[in-house]
C-alpha cells in the first residue's frame, strides 16, 4: 500500500528542509499495564505497546532500537489545552544492526513508563489528559533504498 | 574617608613640584575581581536555549533548571559547578518495594565517572574592558563540574523546586529504579537505572545544567537554537534528522556512546557567570567558553 506522504515547509526559524519519504502504516496498541483504565495513582504509569504489521507484505524493524528510543507520546492537558511531551530515549544506533522481519499480521511488543513527574507539568489536578501515541521508524535513504517512514498512531485517556 | 578623596587612576599630576609637596596620592582603582562569589542558580531552561516546532514557533520550555556556580580566583582560580543530589532507590509503582538503598547508592560511582567526561574539557575566557588594572582585563579559568551528595531534606516539602535550592539542601533528586526503559531529568528530578552506563550519566548531568536534546525526541519537527553568552541565538540544530555516530553533527547531546561537545554545551556556565560579576562588580563583564578537547 502506497501513500503520498505530506511535503513539510522550509522553515524560516530552522532553516531546514525534509525528504519526502514513502510512508508505510503500522499498527500501534497501547494497554497500561495491571490498569486497564488508564488512571495516573501518583506513580509510574507503565504502557505496553503492541505494533503489528498491517501490509500485505513482511517488513523490518528494528525492535530493540525501538524499545530503547520509545514511541513519541504527547500528553494534553484536556481542561488548559497545555500539551507536554514525554521524553524518548537518546538513540542508540548500534541496535538498527538487529532488524526483526515481520510477517503480514505479526506484532512485537514493548514497554515505556511515564514517570510521575511528566505528570505534574501538567496544570489541571487531577489529572485529565488526552495521550498521543507516534511511532516513527526511518528506514532506507540514499544508498540504502527509497526512504520509508514507518509510522503508527494510537491515543489513550489518562485520569486520577 | 569619602570616595572624594581618591583621584581617578592615571589622572594624578606628577610634575616635581607636586611630588616633593605630597606624601601620598590616593588613586580610585575599580575592584579587580579577585575575590571569590557563589550563587545559587534557579533558572527557566528557556535561558539557555530555545526550541522550536514545525509551524515555527516556539515551544514552552516550563523547565526550571537548579544548580551552583563559585567564582574562586582567590582560592583556586577555577569556576566550579556543583550539583547536589540526593539518592534515594525508585519503586516502579506505589505498592512496589523501592530499590535497596545500598544499590541505588552503588550507582553514585557511575554518575561520577561521568564526570570525568567533563572535567578538563572546559575553560571560561573572562573579560573586563573596563578595568583599568591590567591584571584583570581578561583572564582565562578552569570550568570543574562536580556532584555533592547529600541527604537533606528528608521531606521533599522542605525543599522548594520553585526557587533557588537552599545551603545544603538537594538541588535534584536521583532516583534509582532496577530497570527502567530510558533515562531522564526533570524539575528537581534524575532518573537512571542499576543499567545506566558512564554515558548516559554524562549526558544526563549535562540536562542538570540546562542543556538539552539535540536529536529528534518529540514527533512534531523542530530545532533547538543556544543562547550564547553576548545574548544572540546561536545558529539552529537540527533535531529532524537522527545522527549517527559517523555524522559530524553527532555528539553528546544527540547520539549515544559518541563523545564530541562543542562550547555551546558550557554557554549556560559562562551566562551565570557573566551574570554573576556583572551583578558584584557593577560594570559589564562578558564570558565566553574554550574547549580544550
Amino acid at each position: 500500500m502506497r501513500h503520498h506522504s505530506v511535503a513539510i515547509a522550509l522553515l524560516l526559524v530552522c532553516g531546514l528542509a525534509f525528504a519526502e519519504p514513502e510512508i508505510v502504516p503500522v499498527k500501534i496498541a497501547v494497554e497500561c499495564v495491571a490498569n486497564p483504565q488508564c488512571v495516573f495513582d501518583g506513580g509510574n504509569m507503565r504502557l505496553e505497546f503492541t505494533v503489528t504489521n498491517i501490509q500485505a507484505e513482511s517488513i523490518s524493524m528494528p525492535v530493540a532500537y525501538i524499545a530503547r528510543r520509545g514511541p513519541f507520546i504527547k500528553l494534553t492537558d484536556k481542561k488548559t489545552k497545555r500539551s507536554i511531551n514525554v521524553k524518548t530515549g537518546i538513540p542508540d544506533y548500534a541496535l538498527r544492526s538487529a532488524m526483526t522481519i515481520l510477517q503480514p499480521g505479526e506484532s512485537f511488543k514493548f514497554h515505556w513508563t511515564i514517570s510521575p513527574y511528566e505528570f505534574e507539568e501538567l496544570p489541571s489536578r487531577p489529572i485529565d489528559a488526552s495521550a498521543a501515541v507516534t511511532l516513527i521508524d526511518m528506514q532506507g535513504g540514499d544508498d540504502a533504498g527509497p526512504l520509508r517512514k514507518y509510522l503508527g498512531r494510537t491515543s489513550f485517556q489518562i485520569t486520577q | 574617608m569619602t570616595k572624594q578623596n581618591f583621584k581617578p587612576i592615571a589622572s594624578s599630576i606628577t610634575s616635581p613640584r607636586d611630588n616633593r609637596q605630597r606624601k601620598e596620592v590616593l588613586v580610585d582603582v575599580p575592584a579587580c575581581w579577585d575575590e571569590d562569589y557563589e550563587k545559587e542558580i534557579y533558572a527557566r531552561a528557556s535561558k539557555y536555549y530555545h526550541k522550536y516546532v514545525l509551524d515555527g514557533t516556539e515551544q514552552d520550555q516550563h523547565r526550571h533548571i537548579r544548580f551552583k556556580i563559585y567564582f574562586q580566583p582567590k582560592s583556586s582560580n577555577k569556576v566550579i559547578v556543583e550539583v547536589r543530589l540526593r539518592t534515594e532507590g525508585g519503586s516502579m509503582t506505589i505498592t512496589s518495594e523501592p530499590l535497596a538503598m545500598y544499590q541505588a547508592l552503588g550507582m553514585q560511582e557511575v554518575v561520577e565517572q561521568g564526570l570525568d567526561f567533563w572535567n578538563k574539557r572546559f575553560n571560561i575566557k573572562i573579560a573586563d574592558p573596563e578595568c583599568k588594572d591590567s591584571r584583570c582585563r581578561s583572564k582565562v579559568m578552569e570550568i570543574e563540574y562536580r556532584i555533592v551528595w547529600i541527604d537533606m531534606p528528608v521531606k521533599d516539602e522542605f525543599n522548594d523546586l520553585q526557587k533557588p535550592a537552599k545551603p545544603g539542601f538537594y538541588h535534584s533528586k536521583m532516583l534509582v529504579y532496577q530497570d527502567k526503559e530510558r533515562e531522564s531529568v526533570g524539575n528537581g528530578v534524575l532518573e537512571i537505572s542499576l543499567n545506566t552506563n558512564t554515558y548516559i550519566a554524562a549526558h544526563e548531568y549535562a540536562h542538570l545544567l540546562g542543556i538539552p536534546d539535540e536529536y529528534p525526541d518529540e514527533d512534531d519537527g523542530k530545532c533547538v537554537r543556544y543562547v550564547k553568552p553576548n545574548g544572540s541565538m546561536d545558529a539552529p540544530i537540527d533535531l529532524l534528522v537522527h545522527k549517527q555516530k559517523s555524522s559530524k553533527d553527532a555528539g553528546v547531546m544527540s547520539t549515544q556512546y559518541k563523545f564530541a561537545t562543542a562550547p555551546r554545551h558550557a554557554w549556560s556556565i559562562a551566562i551565570e557567570v557573566q551574570e554573576l560579576l556583572t551583578s558584584k562588580l557593577g560594570r559589564p563583564i562578558t564570558c565566553d567558553i574554550i574547549q580544550l578537547r
